[in-house]
This record gives C-alpha cells, sequence and structure tokens, in this order.
C-alpha cells in the first residue's frame, strides 16, 4: 500500500492552526514554570525544616512519576476538589508543575555558576546583598538560564502532545481529527512528526546559539 | 593616595586575633598594626593563615576572637558598654569596606559587565557618584593603570595581567585608605607578572598603606617597610626587608627562606 | 477526607498485572535500546560521513519529536507500507528506538570525556582503534556514563506510561482502569504515583550502587556540566 499524500495536504492548514494551541499552551507553562520553579526554589533554601521536606518530596514526586500520569491526576483531581478547570488550563496546570521542579534546578545551577569571588569582590567594595543580588547575581543568572530554559521549552512543545489524550485540541488532537476525517494515519502522523520536528529543531538551534553567547562572557 | 592621618597612629590594629575553621586552629593570636602610609608584605609557606588574615581585616571572614580596629573602630563589632560585644549592621560593616580596597588572587572582576563598568559600579551604588563622575574618575584610573583603550572590553577578553591591573583600579575607584591585596600575582602567567607589579609599586610611590600577601620576594624586598612572616598560624617573625632576608633571626624564618630561594644561611 | 486503603486493596491485581507488564516492557526496551544506542554512539564519532549522517539524522528526529508521535508513527505507518504491528510490537519498538537515541548520547558524551591523551598514548603503543576502544576508552568511561544512563532509564519508564495510549496494558492503562471503576477515587492518584515513584526510585538506588563500582566515581551533577559541554 502505498502513501498518498494528497488527503494530508488539504489538511495541512488545519493543522498548523493546531500548533498555534500548542505553542500557546507550551508558552505559558513556561511562564508559570518560571514562577513555581522560583517558587520551589526558595523552598529549599527556607529556615523552616517543613517547607524544606515539602519541596524535596515535591520534587522527588514530580521528577520520579510520569508526565503523563500528572497529567491525568491534574485533570481529575481538580474537579474532585471542587475545582471545575476547562481542559487548556488543566494542562498548563499540569505541565508547569512538572517543568517547575526541573527549572529550579536550573536556577540553582545557574547560581552556583556564579564563581563565589565575583560576591566577595563586591562585599570589598562595600556593596550590601541586595545590591549585590541585584546587580551581580541576577543578570549573570539570566544570562545562564537561558539556554537551559530554550530546552524546557522545546521539551513542553513536546509533552503538550499528551493534553490531547484529556481532549485539548493543538496539533495532535487535530492530528487525530484529520485521520477521523480522511482514515490516512500513515500520512497523517508522518506529517505530524515533521511539524514537531520543524519546531523543535528550529528551537534547539537557537538554544545552541544561546549557549555560545553565554560562554562568551564567561571567564 | 594617601589619606589616613599623618601622625604614627596605626591605621589598622590587629589583636589577638583567632579563627577556627571547624577543628582547625588557622589563626592563633595575631597581633599586628599598620601605620598610615606603609607597605606590610605579609609571607609564609601554604597554610599558615595569611589569606585568612588578610580577609578579616574587611571583615570577608569573620574572626573567632580578638578584633581588627580601623582608625581605633572595631571592625565588625560593636562594644557594649558591658565589655560584650555584638555583630554591627550590614551599613556599617560595607562602610568600613568600602574604606578598603581589596585585589584578589583570582582577579574577580564582574564578567558581565565592561572594565569601565566594573570600575565604575561601587563609585555609583554604594558612593553614591553620578554615573558622569564615575565614568571620568574610572577613565582617569583606567589610565593610570595603562588599560584606557579596554575600557569597553569584557573580562573574558582580557588577559590575567590585564584584569588584575583592571581590579586594582576597581579596588581604588572608592578612593580607600588601604589597599590589600591577596597573592596578586599568584595566578598569572610568568610574563605578565611583570605589569602588575609596576602598577602596584607606583601605587606604593604615591604613598598608599598597603598590605600584601605574597610570595613575591623581589617585590617585598623592593617595595615593602616591613615583612610579617607567618608559619602555623602564628606571627614568627617581622623585620624591615633587609634584614629579614639577610639575618633572618628565627628558625622557621630560616628554613622557609631556604626552601624559596635555595640559598644556604 | 477518609482515605479508605479496601480500593487500593481491591484494585491491587489490576495494579499489579500493570506493573508487571511496564517492568517487562522496560526491561526488555531498556536492554534492546543500550545494546542499539553503542553502535549510534560509535557511528556519530566516525571519521566517515556515511556513518555519521544517518545516525545524526536518526537522534536529530527522534529528540526534536514527541514520544507519543513516534509511538504513532510506528504503530500505523508499519501497518500501511505491509508489516503487521501489534500494540505490543509497537511499544516495545517504539520504547527501544527513544531509549537508544538518549542513551547514545550518554555513551557518546562519556567517551569524549575520556581524556584524548589516553587515547594518543594507545595509538602511540601501536593499538588498532578497536583494541584502543575495548582496553582503554570503555573501561574508562563507565564511570562517566552510568549517571546519565540512570537517568534516562528512569525516563524510559516514565515514557512507558503513554504506552496505555495503543492500548498497551501497563501500568497507567491500569490507573485509568481504576479511575474508572472507582469514579477518579482519590486513592487511585496515590496508589499509581507511590507505585511509578518507587519503581524509578529503586532503579536510581541500584545505580548509584553501581556507580560506587567504577573505578572514576563521578557525581551526576559533575557528570551534568560535562554533558552539557557535549556539542549537539
Amino acid at each position: 500500500m502505498t502513501l498518498e499524500w494528497k488527503h494530508v495536504t488539504h489538511a495541512l492548514p488545519f493543522l498548523l492552526e493546531g500548533t498555534l494551541a500548542t505553542v500557546a499552551v507550551s508558552l505559558l507553562a513556561l511562564g508559570l514554570g518560571l514562577l513555581v520553579g522560583i517558587f520551589v526554589m526558595l523552598g529549599r533554601r527556607s529556615r523552616f525544616k517543613a517547607l524544606r521536606a515539602l519541596t524535596v518530596a515535591y520534587m522527588s514526586i514530580v521528577r520520579g512519576t510520569p508526565l503523563f500520569i500528572q497529567i491525568l491526576i491534574v485533570y481529575y483531581a481538580l474537579p474532585a476538589l471542587g475545582l471545575d478547570i476547562p481542559r487548556f488550563e488543566s494542562g498548563v496546570i499540569a505541565l508547569s508543575l512538572n517543568s517547575g521542579a526541573y527549572i529550579s534546578e536550573m536556577i540553582r545551577g545557574g547560581l552556583m555558576a556564579i564563581p563565589k569571588g565575583q560576591l566577595d569582590a563586591a562585599k570589598a567594595c562595600g556593596m550590601r546583598s541586595g545590591l549585590i543580588w541585584r546587580r551581580i547575581t541576577l543578570p549573570q543568572v539570566l544570562v545562564l538560564i537561558l539556554p537551559p530554559l530554550t530546552m524546557e521549552f522545546t521539551g513542553l512543545l513536546k509533552s503538550s502532545a499528551l493534553l490531547s489524550v484529556i481532549g485539548l485540541v493543538e496539533l495532535t488532537r487535530r492530528a487525530q481529527q484529520v485521520i477521523g476525517e480522511t482514515l490516512r494515519s500513515p500520512e497523517v502522523w508522518l506529517t505530524t512528526a515533521a511539524l514537531y520536528f520543524v519546531m523543535c529543531f528550529a528551537l534547539g538551534a537557537v538554544t545552541r546559539r544561546l549557549e555560545k553567547s553565554a560562554a562568551e562572557y564567561r571567564l | 593616595m594617601m589619606s589616613g592621618s599623618m601622625t604614627s597612629t596605626p591605621i589598622i590594629r590587629v589583636q589577638n586575633l583567632h579563627k577556627w575553621f571547624g577543628e582547625a586552629h588557622v589563626l592563633k593570636g595575631i597581633d599586628l598594626e599598620v601605620k598610615a602610609g606603609e607597605k606590610v608584605c605579609i609571607m609564609g609557606p601554604s597554610g599558615s593563615g595569611k589569606s585568612t588574615l588578610l580577609r578579616c581585616l574587611n571583615f570577608l571572614e569573620e574572626a573567632s576572637k580578638g578584633m581588627v580596629l580601623l582608625d581605633d573602630h572595631p571592625v565588625g563589632y560593636i562594644e557594649e558598654a558591658d565589655g560584650k560585644r555584638r555583630r554591627d549592621t550590614e551599613a556599617n560593616i560595607n562602610r568600613m569596606r568600602a574604606r578598603m580596597g581589596m585585589v584578589f588572587q583570582s582577579f574577580n572582576l564582574w564578567t558581565h559587565m565592561t572594565a569601565a563598568a566594573n570600575i565604575m559600579e561601587a563609585p555609583i551604588h554604594v558612593g553614591g557618584l553620578s554615573r558622569q563622575a564615575a565614568g571620568e574618575k574610572a577613565l582617569k584610573l583606567l589610565r593610570l593603570v595603562g588599560l584606557e583603550d579596554k575600557k569597553d572590553a569584557y573580562p573574558a577578553r582580557l588577559s590575567g595581567g590585564q584584569q588584575q591591573r583592571i581590579a586594582i583600579a576597581r579596588a581604588l575607584a572608592m578612593d580607600p585608605e588601604i589597599m590589600l591585596f591577596d597573592e596578586p600575582t599568584s595566578a598569572l602567567d610568568p610574563e605578565l607578572v611583570g605589569e602588575v607589579l609596576a602598577v602596584m609599586s607606583e601605587l606604593a610611590r604615591g604613598g598608599m598603606t598597603m598590605v600584601v600577601v605574597t610570595h613575591d620576594m623581589g617585590f617585598a624586598r623592593a617595595v615593602a617597610d616591613r615583612i610579617v612572616f607567618m608559619d602555623h598560624g602564628q606571627v614568627v617573625e617581622e623585620a624591615p626587608p633587609s634584614t629579614f632576608f639577610e639575618q633572618p633571626k628565627n628558625e622557621r624564618t630560616i628554613q622557609f627562606l631556604a626552601k624559596i630561594t635555595s640559598r644556604p644561611f | 477526607m477518609d482515605f479508605s486503603f479496601s480500593i487500593i486493596v481491591e484494585a491491587w491485581p489490576t495494579f499489579e498485572a500493570g506493573l508487571i507488564t511496564t517492568v517487562i516492557f522496560c526491561s526488555v526496551a531498556g536492554v534492546l535500546g543500550l545494546a542499539l544506542a553503542v553502535p549510534i554512539a560509535l557511528a556519530q564519532l566516525s571519521r566517515s560521513w556515511s556513518w555519521r549522517v544517518p545516525a545524526k539524522v536518526l537522534v536529530e528526529i527522534v529528540r526534536d519529536t514527541p514520544f507519543l508521535v513516534q509511538v504513532f508513527v510506528i504503530y500505523f505507518v508499519f501497518p500501511a507500507t505491509g508489516w503487521p504491528m501489534s500494540s505490543t510490537v509497537a511499544g516495545i519498538l517504539a520504547l527501544t528506538i527513544h531509549g537508544a537515541v538518549y542513551f547514545s548520547e550518554s555513551i557518546r558524551g562519556a567517551i569524549l570525556s575520556v581524556p584524548r591523551g589516553q587515547v594518543d598514548a594507545a595509538r602511540a603503543a601501536g593499538m588498532s582503534y578497536p583494541l584502543t576502544l575495548r582496553r582503554i576508552v570503555f573501561p574508562q568511561m563507565m564511570g562517566y556514563v552510568l549517571p546519565p544512563i540512570g537517568n534516562q532509564i528512569v525516563g524510559l519508564i516514565k515514557d512507558s506510561a503513554v504506552l496505555s495510549i495503543i492500548s498497551v496494558p501497563e501500568l497507567s492503562m491500569a490507573f485509568q482502569n481504576v479511575l474508572g471503576t472507582t469514579f477518579a477515587a482519590p486513592e487511585a492518584f496515590v496508589a499509581v504515583a507511590v507505585l511509578y515513584w518507587l519503581l524509578t526510585s529503586a532503579v536510581t538506588l541500584a545505580m548509584s550502587r553501581l556507580e560506587r563500582l567504577t573505578p572514576t566515581h563521578r557525581s551526576t551533577q559533575e557528570m551534568t556540566s560535562l554533558l552539557a559541554r557535549v556539542d549537539r
């Protein structure tokens, strides 16, 4: 049986529209994940043992269980808690809770990558800690976490495909809809894979560029 | 430039300084005085506590016991009426630090800023200078260390010697009363050491009070008013360079000098 | 909120069956994937581009597409071109290829982490490239390779949950069944999370035991930063 592409080319615009939802959900999850990551980082360094234990537990659970399960849990658990949240938001929440754990590690890595000597030099000049944070640490951390953040965004674009299972209409779900109409699953899946590939490959190139730029400043 | 009192009151006084890192007793009761305009070189084998002592002077390390006095004011602590002491406010500590300039073995330039920005940073944000005034000052200091043309360069593009000279300019930017150097040339390739020592000698000639932890005997001989030899956390011997190098008194000093000069005494 | 263990006890047979399937799938795919990863890694390091290019293309395609879509492609494209495909075969094939590509990146990074001088010395002594690999490079790279591989095995286990979508009766399928029969009881959420967590933690623990046996023991943090320097 040969592959016939003409059915799929009709559907291409429809599929491309799906990528909008894919990008939207991933972008929001990244932003929210960044906030979660910051909170988790603060929690890890907190004075309160309970808070530290909670964040460690959270990270262990998030990194030790499948994202797919986390998506299902958020989708089914939120109504049980009385919150009626639409699919898109539920997906964003699940993805950002997942990303947050990994992003907090990126932030931690970025903070550790700044040589302690630079902080010594700042203190020796009489700079107070708020100033040191604002002028020395923060600018460098932001530059350092940009490459891993773009990688995380790429990962989110791929993870968003799982949201098709809870009915969110992004690229993968649209692919399934096209298959429902045309019954040409091989062609549709190959095309869909190609669309994801283009997005992720382009982002990969961006990530590599960012890594190079970040490395230029480092001694 | 000299900006301390012209009398012989010491700018820095260290009294019975002790420091423990966990179990290790790194400073065992150090007493030291540095007068205005003096150049003091601290020498000694690795692990003798010389860097720790220097870092205690500007409170980058907190001493376990004893006192450091800057112009008769305790650094880092306030003495209570009942003789007890408590940690001074962050603001006061920072103010004291700003009166001392420090140059580090690993330069520690802020890599996300240009050379000029490194120099201007503290004057603007700690000294309250305007961007304009700070910029002019930075330019003057860059000229002083011979790197005016590198003002917009990032540290990653500069050689070690250039970075260290910028670091010296940065430390001078706050018009300190005293300059502290922590092994400033130890991390440099041999051919780059000269340019940094030249700047330091120039500084010394201008009258700056300097405390330099160094291995460099040539510099110590040429510039120091006094050599302080430390070993295992104690000051073993103190003398002007001529006496120190030609007629060392203490056995440990003699052994140390023999090792680094391979000259029998 | 009262937590009722009886729900879990009733659902246990379902969970157990799913867990066993997950373990089987992941073990088979893990072993096959590791076996496949070595030639892929070596091909990328090869001097001739007839090996390098196909390998790089495969790696890039697998890394830049969602695992779910890879599963669908394998499940639907092969039958269309004549090869019959059951969900079991498709599942294992997808997991294997996905795993192999990521394992190969770890292996490649570990090989590159062995100091160049070691290879130089071996070649200078007259050792051939295959001999050098076998006697010098592989023994030394073991310490570098275990931490990331451990992470990726955990990743494999987590990815296997996706196979429920093509009706592979593994643990997450069991979970979805139990959701149905217990009307989304919270006990089910906890049970499935705990089961996966135990599985992944067991693997992590086993890997750190293994790491301690290797001569060049490196922490995961060191490895992550070492690998970050590997050119992708």
